[in-house]
């Protein structure tokens, strides 16, 4: 069975796509259209002259003058080469009290922006590197992969034999709760098994091989929960870790089902 | 409703003439008047789509010995009467129009969302002309993208329309506006609506188009509408209609709801 845990956060982004999303979105917002005033402020109202007061009017050009950032091109109070910038409130002044402390004054005293601090990306369970915990690596899928005790296929997703002439994946099912316990809140995608893997003598067969042992992977999305397992060896791992631990063969077989991301 | 109040850029009119088509610039070449920037921000229903819904909606529509499905086709008649040229063609058994084949499912037909379709139709527009200006401008509001007006077809008197009467407003919206949409419903709009079971699974157009509908009230619950309150005394419906490339209405709801939406009923087929 391949349980995942899908991730919880958004992706991580390379460096070149954030500022390539940067640059593009500050040509869109050098394209937009000027604020329409009119339509959110209606003319003579107090809120409207309010309004009015806290822009930041561009320089007409002149004649004679020379503009060293090239000649403002203005339209209806915007200049129209450059973003538009709307203040709508007060910009917060940094002041510095008697006892040292920095406090900004804000014309809009709204606690909970104040308080509003997003949490870490990373979790305790990164800096520890903790393979047992389920909040490591937020952004990232993860899979549950076992230690065989036996030791001949080494770590590999948990497989189970098949008790009676049942579906697959009911099979699956029961298989992992009594393997790692009844708290686990698993959602099992279908009952079509996803990958045939083939093995005689606990390797991976080849084609002509006799005595093969089949195994169907059915795959599950952990929703709440833990694996809870004394006695077994386990780990949440990313597609490179499994790389890392499993045997190379067996890798090649499962890589594919297995999400970038 | 808002328009754009001057050009956002300077206009070269040497590039508009049709004089020198070899002038003419891409639509995606920033030098283009109508450019338009597309990678603005991170997609994260996008990227949900491709860490986990993509390989899961591929395994949960296979089926093993897969068969290209006939769908029913309109009957040629047999041509054992001299009648039967020129006679029109037989509907399908059962049916008044064609349905479409079912091709076996591979990782290249996974199901997508195309486009989402919003359909708002003023029946007060009949006597108040005025109101389609507010549904058009609101629809412009809560989608972000160019609005486009709708107009009745026919003469139908008993209703009390005249053919070219404006009666609503309709936009499309792809990618990332769709996206965007999608999470504004989802986390800020339906979990708030009082009442809401979801969309039933009743809806569809047995293709893979499924349609649910929006009070007025709970259009107020967009946070566009709802943070300038004050503008918005009237709102009206909408219609909203997610097309997708997915072959059933089964299918299509397998894929909403792993973007996020309830369903609620039993399924009709």
């Amino acid at each position: 069975m391949i349980v995942s845990r899908t991730p919880i956060i958004t992706q991580e982004i390379p460096e070149f796509d954030q500022q390539y999303q940067t640059y593009q979105s500050e040509l869109e917002k050098r394209l937009m259209w000027t604020f329409p005033k009119f339509f959110y402020f209606k003319k003579g109202t107090l809120a409207e002259r309010a309004f009015r007061k806290l822009q930041r009017y561009p320089s007409a050009p002149q004649p004679g003058v020379y503009f060293p950032h090239g000649k403002p091109d203005i339209k209806f109070d915007r200049d129209r080469r450059l973003k538009q910038d709307i203040v709508l409130r007060v910009p917060d002044e940094v002041k510095v009290n008697e006892a040292g402390e920095t406090i900004t004054t804000s014309e809009v005293d709204d606690e909970t922006i104040a308080a509003f601090v997003p949490n870490s990306r990373t979790t305790e369970a990164d800096r520890t590197n903790d393979v047992l915990s389920l909040e490591r690596k937020l952004s990232r899928t993860l899979y549950l992969l076992v230690k065989d005790q036996s030791n001949t296929k080494g770590w590999a997703f948990p497989a189970f034999p098949l008790a009676s002439k049942q579906p697959l994946h009911i099979n699956a099912e029961v298989g992992i709760k009594t393997l790692g316990g009844p708290n686990m809140k698993l959602w099992t995608v279908s009952n079509t098994p996803c990958q045939l893997l083939k093995f005689s003598q606990g390797q991976l067969a080849v084609e002509s091989a006799e005595n093969v042992t089949r195994e169907f992977m059915i795959k599950a999305h952990i929703l709440a929960g833990d694996f809870e397992a004394p006695g077994v060896t386990h780990a949440w791992l990313t597609k490179e870790e499994i790389k890392e631990k499993c045997d190379g063969a067996y890798f090649e077989q499962v890589a594919h089902l297995l999400a970038e991301n | 409703m808002v328009q754009p109040i001057h050009h956002t850029v300077k206009i070269n009119k040497r590039l508009l003439s049709p004089n020198y088509p070899e002038l003419k610039l891409a639509k995606h070449d920033i030098r283009n008047t109508a450019f338009k920037p597309a990678h603005t921000s991170q997609d994260r229903l996008q990227d949900h789509y491709t860490a986990t819904l993509e390989s899961d909606l591929l395994l949960i529509n296979y089926t093993h010995n897969q068969q290209r499905q006939e769908g029913l086709k309109t009957r040629e008649w047999d041509g054992s009467s001299p009648y039967h040229i020129n006679r029109p063609v037989r509907p399908p058994r059962g049916r008044l129009v064609q349905t479409k084949d079912i091709k076996p499912r591979t990782w290249k037909n996974v199901p997508q969302l195309e486009l989402i379709a919003i359909n708002c139709f003023v029946k007060e527009a009949k006597a108040q002309s005025h109101l389609v200006i507010a549904a058009h401008l609101q629809l412009q509001q809560i989608t972000n993208s160019k609005v486009q007006r709708v107009f009745t077809k026919s003469n139908v008197p008993q209703w009390g329309i005249r053919k070219g009467m404006p009666i609503g407003a309709k936009a499309e919206i792809f990618g990332a506006d769709a996206h965007t949409f999608v999470t504004t419903l989802n986390e800020l709009v339906l979990p708030r609506i009082r009442n809401f079971q979801g969309i039933t699974n009743k809806s569809g157009d047995r293709s893979g188009n499924i349609t649910f509908g929006l009070t007025p009230e709970d259009v107020k619950l967009f946070p566009e509408l709802e943070n300038n309150a004050e503008q918005w005394a009237k709102t009206f419906g909408i219609h909203i209609t997610f097309r997708t490339t997915a072959q059933t209405d089964a299918e299509a709801r397998i894929l909403l709801s792993g973007l996020g939406f309830p369903f609620y009923g039993e399924e009709k087929n």
